[in-house]
């Protein structure tokens, strides 16, 4: 597994930030499962549950343990858009990635 | 003998005779008041006794777990970033991930046959078929790098097969929203303070999703904190906004409330997930933990009397006003989470299998959190049978059989065989706050007002009974609403690669339309039965929770199917039965009760003979109680058309995934081993954890 941060989220992606791709569990009756996001944090309030992942630039991005689980053998390229001073980081995960990711679902990269 | 081996023979000794003595209490006791300690004592004993006997056999012998084996959590671990997760916070995971609202609603409904029935059913069931699921499921994921269900069904027992899975897990969703929604319509309509704390949960749930994001990342614990605080300021202000001038705002109509559920379960489903699902489920996920234990520690305090019967008469004529049909299979169906529940091996086959550290772990992370699971159905039927059988069947029949005053519900109980005055109904609805009980069917008021008598004897005494009840209706709905959101998004990307298959733009997930389309669609299919269920004047929660439990268990019986299809093709032919016989009894169940449903000539049992006796009532032009115009009566033909071809696609589904499956075993015991989708060993490296009870005597 590894994150590429394309051109547009190097450039975006300020030096003392990562990119954090983070896991909600989501219920469903008896069984559920959850659903990933993508942010940036500042590196000095990262906590303790993310870890670093492969990812080009080395170090750039973080993630939650269940997340990695999920994402163990893909290539995940992440992004970044920006509306006026928004910046809002992609990823080219399919929509409801996690809940597919649960199931079975997932489509290959 | 040794001093440890002396001390351990001793210490099981005495677990197996509180266990049988608890049994034989509960066993033999006719007509008298038996205390639900009883029933915890049973179940405790006989949870320990299965999990430090069955469960070991299970994994030692029958699945020869191998902790030199890595797992998938170790060998996708790239050695850096990643490491496999204690076996006591994947407990909690996996706890959390299976408990839902499901083991609360089933027992409640169970208890019209009594207490008895349902209690065997919970324990028993979840001893030789639950648990072992869960954990024979667990296993054979994590030996193929925790591939899902649906995934494992088509590899090992053929496309045939896994379509069947496929289209059942998704009517299933569909069914198993529908009901649900039902359950949180039932519980907050005509209630200006229940609706009030819960429409106050999506402002909470959405400020604690900014919280986490934005304000205060990471901060997981600190933000259910402040959203627990908010919470309980909530259900505090639902009593006063129920005698202030906004009571009318709040008091909505079932179907008002069928609408606003639609328009959420729509919106919701297409926000992000952290901005609403995520926080809100984080929430549930603590007051779920906190609100069980506690109520365990309130029965075992108050030591609550159950005035349920041992059997009702119902048990044996089948003519319950809760749910029409016999003991069996009709209990087995009712009571699905808790005893044995298809979706269960889901989340067995999802995110647990590839957190899991060593093999050894299915059996406590497996096995112990189902039993865990089962604990909690057995509080909720605590919760339904210590109440007065005159209030449970006033509350769970419907108003076509009670009507809707306390008069008329007074005198439909009486005719059922039980006493219960209308000053009584009065001072019970009183005792909570609402307008009324009678005819709150679902099981969710029933198991509030249990368990605010439950709380309500140990915290706070009888002036904190309201507060208590809609806490636990707070407490209820926040499961049920996370769940509208959560399966709507599952049913959404199975119906894109459904119709993927016939117009290819909709197999590509990332196209919007598609996925506003596919959103809409399966809000409008689970929108349509609550409506139907809503405005249905035989009850909805009759008509369709058996159809629920039939689609619950038919998943039970895939996931079954694929163990045993799994356990034959790995070499353990004769350890097949231990999935094999709870395969063959789910089956039995699952295809009596949909024979029954289908072909069944009594109109409150079968769907097409009611249906026919409706039809041709309409054509003569007379009108059928409990329906008051040619409009219920066009309803209810044509929710029994529909809920009787939906029971025959079900038991179709399961024919054909067996059949398939017995293909396959044929092929492995008479030619040669097929090859089956296992990794191959690879060695570990991770050091044994310590003992469990190492660490606690640490």
């Amino acid at each position: 597994m590894t994150f590429r941060l394309d051109t547009l989220a190097r450039n975006e992606l300020r030096p003392n930030e990562v990119v954090v791709v983070d896991w909600h569990v989501t219920g469903m009756c008896c069984a559920d499962s959850g659903e990933f996001s993508v942010r940036v944090m500042r590196r000095a309030k990262l906590h303790r549950g993310l870890r670093a992942v492969d990812a080009l630039p080395v170090g750039a991005v973080y993630a939650h343990p269940t997340a990695w689980a999920h994402l163990a053998a893909r290539d995940v390229t992440v992004s970044c858009r920006r509306i006026g001073p928004i910046r809002w980081f992609t990823t080219d995960l399919p929509p409801d990635a996690g809940l597919r990711a649960c199931m079975g679902r997932l489509p290959p990269a | 003998m040794n001093k440890t081996r002396l001390r351990s023979v001793l210490v099981w000794t005495v677990v197996a005779v509180v266990g049988a003595v608890a049994w034989a209490v509960l066993a033999l006791s006719r007509g008298e008041n038996v205390s639900a300690v009883w029933l915890v004592a049973a179940a405790l004993g006989s949870y320990a006794i299965a999990y430090r006997f069955y469960a070991r056999f299970i994994a030692k012998r029958v699945l020869q777990v191998d902790d030199t084996r890595a797992t998938p959590a170790e060998r996708l671990d790239d050695g850096v970033d990643f490491q496999p997760t204690d076996r006591r916070v994947l407990f909690g995971h996996h706890f959390a991930a299976i408990a839902g609202a499901g083991p609360l609603v089933g027992p409640v409904l169970a208890a019209q046959m009594g207490y008895l029935p349902g209690t065997i059913w919970i324990i028993v069931g979840v001893i030789f078929a639950g648990a072992v699921q869960d954990m024979v499921t667990l296993f054979f994921s994590m030996r193929r790098d925790g591939k899902s269900l649906g995934q494992m069904a088509r590899d090992e027992i053929g496309p045939i097969g896994g379509a069947a899975a496929l289209v059942g897990v998704f009517a299933i969703m569909i069914i198993l929203l529908a009901v649900l929604a039902l359950v949180v319509v039932n519980a907050l309509a005509k209630s200006p303070w229940g609706t009030f704390s819960i429409a106050m949960t999506i402002p909470i749930a959405l400020f604690m999703g900014f919280y986490l994001r934005v304000v205060r990342p990471g901060r997981v614990v600190e933000t259910s904190v402040i959203g627990v605080v908010l919470l309980i300021a909530a259900i505090l202000a639902g009593g006063w906004v129920q005698t202030s001038a906004w009571a009318g705002f709040f008091t909505l109509e079932p179907k008002t409330l069928v609408l606003w559920l639609v328009g959420y379960g729509f919106v919701a489903s297409v926000l992000p997930v952290w901005m609403l699902l995520a926080p809100r489920d984080y929430l549930s996920t603590f007051m779920k933990i906190g609100t069980i234990v506690l109520l365990a520690v309130g029965v075992l305090v108050t030591a609550p009397v159950l005035k349920t019967e041992a059997f009702t008469a119902f048990a044996f004529s089948g003519t319950g006003p809760v749910f029409t049909g016999s003991l069996f299979p009709f209990v087995f169906i009712t009571i699905a989470c808790g005893a044995l529940s298809g979706f269960h091996s889901l989340i067995a086959s999802g995110t647990t299998p590839k957190l899991i550290q060593k093999e050894s772990q299915v059996r406590l992370i497996g096995y112990g959190a189902m039993l865990a699971e089962s604990f909690v159905a057995i509080m909720a039927l605590i919760a339904a049978c210590m109440l007065d059988p005159g209030i449970y069947f006033a509350m769970n029949s419907p108003a076509g059989v009670v009507g809707t005053t306390v008069q008329t519900a007074s005198e439909a109980v009486g005719n059922l065989g039980f006493t219960i005055t209308p000053a009584e109904l009065q001072a019970a609805a009183a005792a909570v706050q609402e307008g009324t009980l009678v005819a709150r069917t679902g099981g969710a008021p029933t198991f509030a007002v249990g368990m605010s008598e439950i709380f309500s004897g140990f915290l706070g005494g009888a002036e904190m009974k309201a507060f208590w009840y809609h806490f636990a209706i707070m407490f209820e709905a926040l499961f049920i609403l996370t769940t509208v959101d959560a399966g709507t998004r599952v049913g959404r990307f199975m119906l894109q690669d459904g119709l993927g298959n016939v117009w290819k733009p909709f197999a590509r997930v990332s196209w919007r339309p598609g996925l506003w389309i596919c959103s809409a669609a399966v809000v409008l299919a689970w929108g349509y039965f609550l409506y139907a269920g809503v405005s249905n004047p035989l009850g909805g929660i009759n008509q369709l929770f058996p159809l629920f439990g039939i689609a619950n268990q038919l998943l039970a019986a895939i996931a079954l199917t694929v163990c045993t299809t799994l356990l034959i093709k790995s070499g353990r032919v004769k350890w097949a039965w231990v999935t094999g016989v709870p395969l063959a009894w789910d089956v039995a169940v699952t295809l009596t009760a949909s024979w029954q449903k289908v072909f069944s000539s009594d109109p409150k049992l079968g769907f097409f003979a009611q249906r026919e006796r409706y039809a041709d009532a309409l054509a003569q032009g007379k009108l059928l109680a409990p329906a008051k115009n040619t409009d219920q009566m066009q309803a209810i033909i044509t929710n029994s058309t529909v809920d009787g071809v939906l029971a025959a696609v079900f038991a179709l589904l399961v024919i054909i995934v067996i059949l398939d499956a017995v293909r396959v075993w044929r092929t492995a015991l008479l030619g040669p081993t097929p090859p089956t989708t296992e990794t191959p060993y690879v060695a570990s490296t991770l050091p044994e954890p310590p003992k469990l009870t190492d660490l606690v005597a640490r």
